[in-house]
């Protein structure tokens, strides 16, 4: 009897929890807030295994044996989860399920507004890491394949990126978003500077020309931003063999953690001997660098990075006085310079991201001309600490605080006349942002931002708001537009002799259109630029200047088109830029305000590279055009009213993949050997006609040439440098 | 006595929930890889990786329901046009084997499906991808090799990228026959510990037997 009992509680529990006993069905549709079918959508019973995909219309049915209360959960990629209580009473339960989008997921819209992306592969970037690398022309120097793009101008004498009417120092690079100074390495005067670090460290380039983040500061035009790449994940060691000298990496990689070390030396003198050079070398540039990377997974969301840099750089050369060329200048330079960068990221609280970085950059100058000792040092220190969370409700925040310390430090000293002297200042900045992403419908995304500076030494504060608004038009074209106004201290060649310069500033407003397809891109932008206390000051005597003030102006305003082509031919890859620029200053000691000496109207730049099978080789052509640049002519009535002639230049070059991990790279600049002259320059006094006697200011050679054979070590012998060149 | 009755069903009653979870869970995975090797359409492959994330919901604890919706993506990924397309299946079969290596860590068959999606990568733009995935591809790969020499799948797609290699350098293609040959051997001898184990990949090895012949 009990026996009975107890298998007839047994059978009746196992009637009750055996799922297949009494099923009910649940259908409905999934559709967008549009109205429009979600297809492949999961619909499930949360904590169940009961559940199925929306088909091609829509729909979806499925059963189950739970009973009672039970949560339905519809979900699909780009689009906010959806969630209901249902009550699993009836047979047969209908929904309709409508899913809104979750639009920080879809990322349909992007703020592309002044801002070239080269992220993370096949996303919505305009190039690569890669793309930087095997422009022709470039010879793997970052700032020289971002010199095709547009918003650049030619400045052949510099090398540096020369954004949209402003000069060169007005463009700020930061790496893992810590400010880097002193950016390109040590150049005789007028010889291009190369970027000092090697494009390969970086996963991710984001080259602004304009209206960019809150979070980056004493920027007056551009932002270079450049992310470096995190975990090795193997083994290997790499050695360069070039025409200019050599070097060796070595790559560990753990489980958790990596390690890169580099050293690098290179030498011109043995290049320069050999080709004919326009400068009179005493000792050709050569250089030392040692670099390491440290990254480490500190936990599943965490990560460190860390890196350092030493380079030392010398060289010595002799110029000739322009009114008598008999008597020699003879300038022997120095550099020491260290970089130090480190940044720890972490998810902390309710899915905030913690970010704090540090970076420090020391770079000491000695400078030799005949008698003259000038030694210059700098230190800087940058800290930041910032907090980020993207909120369910299509809202993103970004706040955070940044200290700036800068040092600088110059003695001049005379031997013959036992005439010293030295300048100096100490800038302390502090700085809070705050900025935050808000998508107002799943098309329109806008990008608020404000952020306040205070500088210690000249005691004045800074309010700069940030606006950016992107539209999606079509399925592939977009229209941003962007506001912000920016400020820089002064240069430090100004601010040493007058430590209460204020900040320069300039309000920058851009109108954006860019549509892309697969492979292709097409972008245009009109941009208008307002300069406003640059530093101004008059020529004194004997080349000092005097009575600075930030009283300068100005003004550009430009058009800029570009056009990218990977797909059309095969194995093919183009890129056209064209940029108009009409801009006038007066600042410094101009007498009026003109055309400054770096900007040309017209510029353009033509990078086409072609993957050749059957030669296992990449060859690459770059061509660019800029119009004549306005110089001061001191023999001619007027100021700053001569041009220069056009310059143009053709690169070349070729990279063969000799063996899998063996490649060797050639290249060259100018093959057609046009004569490029980037500007003229003047005596300071006149000769006994009465004139000032000038000289062109062309590159050193015609030519320059390259040739480079990357080799690379590892255990599967199939990774090569070609993601380096 | 009648204590005794209700400990007895309580007992049975334990067994049957006991029981019938991890049943479930067999019987909906055994049901979600049959549908997943059957699939056809991109539909399909989007249906299945459904079955498996609603599995991979339930059992926060087994790796199985993660890789195998992360090799539905990876198939996806070749059933797709377009490098961003290809790109965003290949980044979500990625997160998925990143979140499976927490579940289930120095898995031979997780570091053989990551070698999978590096290959994907440089098929997509051979010319500047190639360099770097497929390093990391074939380092991935011979590191799921030692951890389970008798892993076929991981000598499968080893010896596929061998072979692409030799063939687009010019070279012989003998390393990569020999890997393929080993991949063979692998397959005829394997037995699953696990009814939920990998097991595919046979009749593919079997299909390039011709490219060594």
């Amino acid at each position: 009897m009990k026996m009975q009992y107890t298998l007839l509680l047994g059978l009746t529990l196992l009637l009750a929890y055996t799922p297949s006993m009494s099923q009910n069905w649940i259908k409905g549709t999934v559709e967008t807030a549009k109205g429009e079918a979600v297809i492949g959508a999961n619909i499930y019973l949360e904590d169940t295994y009961d559940g199925t995909s929306s088909d091609l219309e829509g729909r979806f049915l499925f059963q189950t044996g739970e009973k009672g209360a039970q949560i339905l959960i519809a979900s699909y990629l780009g689009f906010t989860d959806f969630k209901q209580t249902i009550d699993l009473e009836h047979d047969t339960l209908v929904i309709s399920i409508v899913l809104r989008e979750n639009a920080f997921e879809l990322q349909n819209v992007v703020i592309t507004a002044g801002a070239f992306e080269a992220g993370g592969e096949g996303k919505r970037e305009v190039l690569k890491p890669l793309d930087i690398l095997t422009t022709a022309g470039a010879t793997g120097d970052i700032a020289g394949a971002l010199n095709t793009l547009p918003g650049t101008q030619t400045v052949g004498e510099s090398g540096r990126l020369f954004v949209r009417g402003g000069e060169g120092y007005e463009t700020k690079t930061f790496i893992d978003g810590m400010q880097v100074m002193s950016f390109y390495s040590a150049a005789a005067p007028n010889t291009p500077g190369r970027s000092r670090f090697m494009p390969y460290m970086f996963s991710g380039t984001s080259f602004s020309t304009g209206g960019y983040s809150a979070e980056y500061g004493q920027a007056l035009s551009s932002a270079l931003i450049l992310n470096s790449k995190f975990l090795a994940t193997q083994n290997r060691t790499d050695i360069s063999l070039m025409s200019v000298g050599a070097d060796v990496g070595l790559t560990r990689a753990w489980e958790n953690a990596s390690l890169v070390g580099k050293v690098q030396y290179t030498n011109l003198d043995p290049y320069m001997g050999l080709i004919n050079q326009g400068i009179e070398w005493v000792d050709a540039p050569t250089s030392g660098e040692v670099s390491l990377a440290f990254r480490q997974k500190i936990s599943s969301s965490g990560i460190l990075k860390l890196f350092g840099n030493f380079n030392q750089t010398d060289f010595s050369l002799d110029r000739r006085d322009l009114l008598d060329p008999t008597q020699k200048t003879r300038t022997t330079i120095g550099n020491q310079y260290l970089y130090l960068n480190g940044i720890v990221q972490e998810v902390v609280g309710e899915d905030w991201t913690l970010k704090g970085g540090l970076s420090y950059t020391r770079s000491d100058d000695d400078i030799r001309l005949n008698e003259v000792v000038v030694a210059e040092e700098e230190a800087g220190l940058h800290a930041k600490l910032i907090l980020s969370k993207t909120f369910s409700n299509n809202t993103a925040l970004k706040i955070g605080a940044e200290y700036f310390d800068r040092q600088f430090v110059q003695h001049y000293h005379q031997s013959t006349d036992l005439f010293s002297n030295q300048y100096d200042f100490h800038e302390r900045l502090g700085a809070l942002f705050v900025e935050s992403d808000i998508y107002l419908t799943s098309s329109l995304l806008a990008r608020a931002g404000l952020r306040s500076e205070y500088s210690a030494l000249n005691q004045r504060f800074h309010l700069a708001p940030r606006l950016s608004l992107a539209l999606k038009t079509s399925a592939k074209g977009q229209v941003s537009i962007a506001y912000g106004r920016f400020q820089q201290a002064a240069e430090r060649r100004w601010l040493m002799v007058a430590n209460d310069l204020g900040a320069e500033k300039a309000d920058h407003y851009i109108l954006n259109y860019q549509l892309s397809d697969k492979g292709r891109t097409f972008r245009t932008e009109i941009f208008q630029k307002d300069y406003r206390d640059l530093v101004k000051f008059l020529p004194g005597a004997g080349q000092l200047a005097t009575d600075f003030s930030n009283t300068g102006m100005g003004y550009a305003h430009g058009l800029e088109l570009f056009w990218r082509d990977s797909k059309s031919l095969r194995n093919v890859d183009y890129w056209v830029s064209y940029s108009y620029l009409d801009t006038e200053r007066n600042y410094q000691d101009f007498s009026a305000q003109v055309s400054p000496h770096f900007a040309s109207k017209h510029n353009l730049s033509v990078v086409y590279k072609h993957f050749l099978n059957p030669i296992k080789s990449q060859v690459g052509f770059t061509y660019t055009f800029a119009s004549g640049r306005p110089y001061d002519d001191p023999n001619a009535a007027g100021f700053m009213n001569q041009r220069t002639p056009i310059y143009q230049d053709l690169s070349a070059n070729l990279s063969y993949l000799f063996r899998q991990n063996i490649i060797v790279h050639l290249s060259a600049s100018n093959v057609l050997g046009l004569d490029q002259i980037f500007g003229y320059e003047f005596a300071h006094a006149m000769d006994e006609t009465g004139r000032y006697p000038s000289k062109a200011i062309r590159p050193p050679a015609k030519r320059f040439l390259f040739l480079g054979v990357f080799i690379t070590l590892s255990k599967e012998k199939t990774m090569n440098q070609l993601p380096n060149l | 006595m009648k204590k005794l009755d209700l400990i007895l069903c309580a007992l049975f009653f334990s067994l049957i929930i006991a029981a019938t979870p991890s049943d479930a869970y067999e019987k909906a995975m055994q049901s979600a890889i049959e549908s997943l090797f059957s699939a056809e359409s991109l539909e399909d492959y989007q249906t299945v990786s459904n079955s498996f994330d609603r599995i991979a919901k339930k059992e926060a604890k087994k790796w199985h329901p993660i890789y195998y919706k992360a090799y539905a993506h990876v198939i996806m990924s070749t059933m797709i046009q377009g490098a961003t397309e290809k790109d965003d299946q290949l980044d979500a079969a990625m997160e998925l084997l990143i979140a499976a290596d927490e579940l289930s860590p120095n898995n031979s068959e997780l570091l053989t499906l990551e070698g999978f999606v590096h290959m994907i990568r440089v098929t997509i733009d051979p010319g500047s991808r190639g360099p770097e995935y497929a390093g990391q591809s074939m380092g991935a790969l011979q590191k799921a090799i030692g951890m389970n020499p008798k892993n076929p799948r991981a000598h499968m797609l080893l010896s596929d990228m061998q072979i692409g290699m030799a063939r687009f350098m010019g070279g012989d293609n003998s390393e990569g026959c020999a890997t393929l040959k080993k991949a063979l051997e692998l397959y005829e001898n394997e037995e699953a510990a696990n009814a939920l184990d990998p097991s595919w990949g046979k009749e593919w090895a079997l299909s390039k037997k011709g490219q060594c012949e």
